[in-house]
């Protein structure tokens, strides 16, 4: 996809980034994602995760330089972010490997200079980031890795024993007027609860809604511990689920912010707007 | 085991990840290679030395048992490090065998999975301060099942504004399980003044690695925090080998005086650790190469406390004991610690337990909270002492973390 930079992040960022020729690689643990800024234009690009991050990296950035109509040589620098940055080499284009929470945190920032609280749920973890608005660094943040439940692998487990795919199950949940109650926290015993809920003939919808406000408790546990204030911005692969978003609101009593941006992208933004910070820091020392 | 690791992610046990900062990481330090190599073969050389007939007795590896054991003749081998030989097969053993709950801690499932392989070819001899926790003791409880002569010492706290009458109780209490402890591992064999030696010996070893530590705090870089945390280790049963381990030290104090001004000294993100030691040792190893150097330590070995040679070992050994760092609250803990990373500089503290360490988790929070009271970042995780390397999501927090400190100390340049 193709924006014009102005429209689809903070006003207070367009100018800066301009001139920026600068990509960002998101390799998750399920989804990919890519964005170029380039010549006041933000092109984004998705896809899943192969079994090589290297391969997945330069089929995203051979898309994102074709959309942009550049070579390879036009891009500046190039950071990359997500579990699989670590396996990424892109030759002679400057390179560099930074964390996700860093890059959701300065992604969301630039989206929305107000962002004070991030909650990112990806495939394989939930985290909660508090950034200072000021400059959109990470003050504190918190990672739930112990067990699948509260992310996106969780849902889909869920959404497999219900017959639906991962985008009908949000939908799904929104249609519900009496959420089931989940009380287990663990993939497992949630999943045992959601056969015998079925078992029980509990529609769909209350036990998807349920789902998904069980997986929301999680996260504002995550929440509780590192603070949260307004604005919150939801990030990672799970944010394009809108019962989630729903569920979140219930159980935090905030609302979630929305950007002009597809939030899925604060990773491989952040990375990207890295990137140009560092390139222009190599044209400094120049 | 493979001798000749080339990358990091090859490393499959705690063991290799010695081997390779060994043989990749520290090949511009002689005296690093030394401590490592002791590292290395501690564990083996207390199984050879038992097959060939000398007293080789488990012990937890603290200040006191260890000086006791040295005193009557006998090799102290430390039960935490047996865990380093952990393989997969231990952990399923403490589970399945042993039947020990899942949510068990991970050291004490490694251990008492591989004492029952290790079985017969060890000492089957376990001494056990029960100061440490409650799941240990019932995992030595099991070993007894299996062969093990186990030994466990009953201790008391020494609450700071207790009566003298019941202070004295408590120390007559210690004394009396000290002799037994004495009586059970080499009755007839104490002598006072070996005891005494072995104190002042322990003195010396303390004030030397307090000197290591100074010089490296002007060279955070020419030893990485993973040998740091293993000479810290040692500093109480020495790897089996008091006088090479303190040579080791004499050396790296040369190797660290020898240095030219900053030679060693990038900008680095200044840490403390603190908490339980570590056994996924690639998180020193993704500390390190983020740009993070762990210069102030609060693990239970500290160097802080000296034993009173002035008085009866045994009561210095009481005495040691009751003013033990591990023994206070978390808060007077992390006054301590607080002053330490004002001393070393350092902008952050990890704060580390182990899966299923119901103690240390908490005590983790409570000394999170308190750094935040007093503006200080802290990261909290939660380990393992399984085999096989660390997460991604572990390395990704330790990263971050660093990152955020670096971004800090950009802004604060600015400001």
């Amino acid at each position: 996809m193709k924006y014009n930079l102005k429209d689809v992040i903070d006003d207070d960022f367009a100018e800066e980034l301009s001139h920026a020729s600068a990509a960002g690689i998101d390799i998750g643990s399920r989804g990919a994602k890519g964005v170029l800024i380039n010549n006041g234009y933000l092109y984004t690009v998705l896809q899943s995760s192969d079994v090589s991050s290297n391969d997945t990296a330069h089929k995203l950035l051979d898309s994102l330089i074709r959309e942009a109509g550049i070579g390879l040589d036009d891009v500046d620098f190039i950071v990359g972010t997500g579990y699989g940055r670590v396996a990424l080499n892109f030759g002679l284009i400057p390179f560099k490997g930074v964390t996700e929470i860093t890059c959701h945190g300065l992604g969301a920032h630039y989206m929305n200079r107000k962002t004070r609280t991030i909650i990112d749920i990806g495939g394989q973890d939930s985290k909660a980031i508090q950034i200072d608005p000021d400059n959109g660094n990470v003050v504190e943040f918190i990672m739930n890795d112990k067990c699948a439940a509260g992310t996106g692998r969780f849902l889909e487990k869920v959404a497999q024993l219900l017959s639906l795919n991962l985008d009908e199950l949000g939908e799904c949940a929104l249609k519900s007027t009496n959420p089931a109650e989940i009380s287990s926290q663990c993939v497992v015993f949630a999943e045992s609860e959601v056969i015998s809920l079925k078992a029980k003939g509990v529609p769909k919808e209350d036990i998807a809604a349920g789902i998904h406000l069980a997986t929301a408790r999680r996260v504002k546990g995550l929440l509780r511990r590192v603070g949260f204030e307004d604005e919150i911005v939801f990030t990672g692969g799970v944010s394009h689920n809108q019962g989630m978003v729903k569920a979140l609101e219930t159980e935090i009593g905030n609302k979630i912010s929305k950007t002009r941006l597809d939030s899925t992208y604060a990773g491989a933004f952040g990375a990207a707007i890295t990137a140009f910070h560092e390139s222009s820091l190599i044209q400094y020392a120049i | 085991m493979s001798e000749t690791l080339q990358t990091s992610t090859e490393n499959k046990t705690q063991l290799d990840h010695v081997i390779y900062s060994r043989d990749v990481v520290h090949k511009h330090s002689k005296a690093t290679q030394n401590l490592l190599n002791l590292c290395i073969d501690y564990i083996d050389y207390c199984k050879r030395e038992f097959q060939a007939g000398k007293d080789v007795i488990w012990t937890m590896g603290m200040g006191t048992d260890t000086a006791i054991l040295y005193s009557l003749g006998i090799i102290p081998a430390s039960f935490t490090e047996i865990g380093r030989l952990c393989s997969g097969e231990a952990v399923v053993l403490a589970e399945e065998f042993f039947q020990v709950p899942n949510e068990t801690c991970a050291m004490v499932k490694s251990d008492l999975g591989e004492f029952y392989l290790q079985r017969g070819k060890i000492s089957n001899k376990i001494f056990y301060s029960s100061k440490a926790c409650e799941p240990y003791n019932v995992a030595f409880q099991l070993l007894e099942d299996v062969g093990y002569d186990v030994h466990v010492m009953d201790v008391g706290f020494g609450p700071r504004k207790a009566r003298r009458e019941r202070v004295e109780n408590i120390k007559k209490h210690y004394r009396d399980e000290y002799l037994k402890v004495i009586d059970w591992a080499a009755p007839g064999k104490y002598d006072a003044e070996k005891l005494r030696s072995e104190l002042i010996f322990y003195n010396k070893i303390q004030r030397k690695i307090r000197t290591v530590f100074n010089l490296r705090a002007y060279h955070p870089t020419y030893i990485g925090s993973l040998p740091m945390m293993l000479l810290l280790m040692g500093n109480t049963h020495y790897f089996g080998k008091p006088l090479e381990y303190e040579a080791t030290i004499d050396k790296l104090i040369e190797e660290l005086s020898d240095l030219k001004p900053n030679e060693y000294h990038d900008e680095k993100a200044i840490l403390c650790w603190s908490g339980a030691r570590g056994q996924e040792f690639n998180i020193f190893e993704a500390i390190d190469e983020a740009g993070g150097a762990v210069l102030s330590w609060n693990i239970p070995n500290n160097t802080v406390h000296e034993f009173n040679t002035e008085i009866d070992p045994i009561d210095a050994l009481v005495d040691f004991e009751l003013g033990d760092l591990i023994s206070g609250t978390t808060e007077n803990a992390c006054r301590y610690i607080l002053k330490d990373m004002e001393k070393y500089g350092a902008t952050g503290v990890i704060l580390y337990g182990y899966l299923g360490c119901s103690f240390a988790t908490i005590d983790i929070e409570l000394k999170r909270k308190y750094f935040k009271e007093h503006d200080i970042p802290g990261l909290s995780l939660i380990g393992s002492f399984d085999v096989g390397t660390v997460t991604g999501q572990v390395t990704t927090r330790v990263r971050a973390f660093i990152e955020m400190l670096a971004k800090k100390r950009e802004e604060s340049k600015i400001a």
